[in-house]
């Protein structure tokens, strides 16, 4: 059995996928992505799966895209990584698939997102397209803070910032969920508390199990199901109507969430890797 | 028919093809995607198909993707739009497909891309993956502006400069060849003569009919079918033995190249749009 791992750096989710991957006796070859050439016509690639761990969204997208052009199984594929990588691209799917997520609209000048986010009624959500780690994404609560934000994206950033996704605010209960979903099931769920609105990990905050029976699961499958992914995070969040998906994860961190679920999830994601790489 | 046009600007080409289609009897909408507000979880005015004239081909893609979604048919259609504006996805629509292409290689850090560089040998043509036109596309003699420019790139440029496309450089004489095609066929034809080994109409070079003959129609066409048909131009060098397809890109400077050849490019346009309408969408 040949199972890959392409990556960037050895960060401590990498060193835990190792030792699962050792525990079952299995060697992963690492393809690192600063080493990387890819030769269009001379594909020289022949692993029996591949897992993506990569820091950098366009060199997962890119290698994946090259990986299964010539036939070489990916954890997660290049279309999962496409549509999970861009939150425009999972609305729709999520939406087109009836899951439950909040209201969004995309426009691509500052005058007519202004347009956008009046409608749309304050709080509202500013999320870059691409991006991780909750890295700009800006709770917009008056026109004058939309006016500046959206004159920053305009002037500083690069065209992909003056993409504006913007997505209704969901009141929720000082606390969201992160679940896990491998191969069609939900193995596990975290809430993630934070006195700020933002509440992802990699921003601190503490975090607890969530018990994956009724909503949360069967929400977190039908989640990953409309992106296609086998091994991906979803995003949820408690809004007064009930839960919503929020996003899906195509590369997820796991290492806050052992301990507190009890879940060894470095040791399914192996588990599945091996399945994949026999079938 | 109702025909929805998203556009930036209404040019010179938009001028046209708006005439040709009220011309044949089309409602024409124009959806001006500077103004418009696209709302994620409902569907909007319904067309019978959308033209999608963006100047920002990634306003193009996103607007394209709302479209499919909503079982719209579209011209281009998304997934066509999204690989002729990455020259990586049109490369390996190229090779699946047979169809003949400099040799390339893909790296993403200076050092890798240098060793790249070595192994295809100087003249190297360095094109940013995405993106249209010449802007930034550099011809590389050797190896210290080779490393001089990757380390511009990746100090000043955002990190998509850092995904490092490298092309085997072909010597082509003196000119270079550009194909309108329209569906099934190349309707016209314009070679750009130029002093500067970019050919390119914006630099001032001399355009000129280029006579559309079996082979230079065959491999337009192969090239367009390769990454999903529709309509497109196709930049593509001819050598004493030899055709490649350079890169593929979005119909645009219709009006000259209609001026040049005599063909009437957008009224080709318009037919081919209503064509897709009668046929329940399919290309």
């Amino acid at each position: 059995m040949k199972i890959g791992m392409l990556l960037s750096i050895v960060s401590k989710e990498q060193k835990m996928l190792f030792e699962a991957a050792s525990k079952r006796g299995v060697c992963f070859e690492r393809l690192d992505d600063r080493r990387l050439i890819f030769d269009l016509e001379n594909q020289k690639y022949n692993h029996d799966v591949i897992l993506e761990r990569c820091i950098n969204h366009s060199r997962a997208l890119y290698s994946l895209r090259i990986l299964n052009a010539s036939g070489i199984k990916t954890v997660n594929s290049y279309d999962v990584a496409r549509i999970c990588g861009n939150k425009f691209l999972t609305t729709m799917a999520l939406v087109n698939n009836n899951v439950p997520t909040p209201k969004a609209c995309v426009a691509f000048t500052a005058e007519s997102a202004l347009d956008a986010i009046e409608s749309m009624g304050y709080p509202v959500v500013l999320k870059p397209p691409i991006g991780s780690w909750g890295r700009l994404i800006a709770r917009i609560n008056d026109r004058n803070a939309a006016e500046s934000v959206l004159e920053h994206k305009e002037t500083l950033g690069s065209f992909h910032h003056s993409v504006f996704y913007i997505q209704e605010y969901v009141d929720k209960p000082g606390r969201d969920i992160r679940s896990f979903v491998i191969d069609g099931q939900t193995i596990c769920a975290i809430y993630r508390y934070s006195d700020h609105w933002k509440t992802n990990t990699a921003l601190g905050g503490t975090v607890a199990a969530c018990p994956v029976d009724g909503d949360v699961g069967k929400l977190s499958i039908q989640a990953a199901e409309a992106v296609g992914g086998d091994v991906v995070a979803v995003d949820l969040l408690e809004s007064p109507d009930g839960i919503v998906v929020n996003e899906v994860n195509y590369t997820m961190e796991f290492r806050n969430s052992i301990q507190p679920t009890g879940v060894d999830i470095p040791g399914r994601i192996i588990d599945y890797l091996i399945k994949v790489a026999q079938s | 028919m109702e025909i929805g046009i998203v556009l930036s600007r209404i040019r010179k080409d938009e001028k046209r093809l708006i005439s040709e289609a009220s011309h044949r009897g089309f409602g024409v909408t124009t959806i001006d995607n500077t103004q418009q507000v696209f709302k994620l979880n409902s569907c909007p005015d319904s067309f019978d198909v959308v033209l999608e004239r963006c100047v920002d081909h990634h306003r193009a893609v996103y607007v394209l993707s709302l479209f499919d979604y909503w079982g719209i048919p579209t011209v281009n259609q998304q997934s066509v739009v999204e690989t002729y504006g990455n020259r990586l996805l049109t490369n390996l629509a190229l090779k699946d497909n047979g169809v003949p292409f400099p040799e390339v290689r893909l790296a993403y850090t200076p050092g890798s891309a240098l060793e790249a560089m070595e192994t295809i040998g100087y003249p190297i043509v360095l094109r940013p993956v995405e993106g249209s036109g010449n802007q930034l596309v550099s011809r590389i003699q050797e190896k210290h502006t080779a490393a001089t420019i990757l380390e511009h790139k990746r100090i000043l440029g955002t990190y998509h400069h850092s995904i490092f496309f490298i092309q085997k450089y072909i010597e082509s004489p003196g000119h270079d060849i550009r194909a309108f095609v329209v569906g099934d066929q190349t309707v016209a034809a314009i070679s750009v003569l130029t002093h500067h080994w970019i050919g390119s109409i914006a630099d001032g070079g001399l355009v000129e009919n280029e006579p559309v003959t079996e082979e230079l129609n065959q491999i337009a066409v192969s090239a367009v079918k390769a990454i999903g048909g529709g309509i497109a131009v196709v930049d593509m060098i001819r050598t004493k033995t030899q055709w490649y397809v350079q890169e593929m890109g979005p119909p645009t400077g219709l009006s000259e190249a209609s001026d040049v050849t005599g063909v009437n490019i957008p009224q080709k346009i318009i037919e081919y749009v209503a064509n897709i309408v009668e046929q329940g969408g399919k290309v």
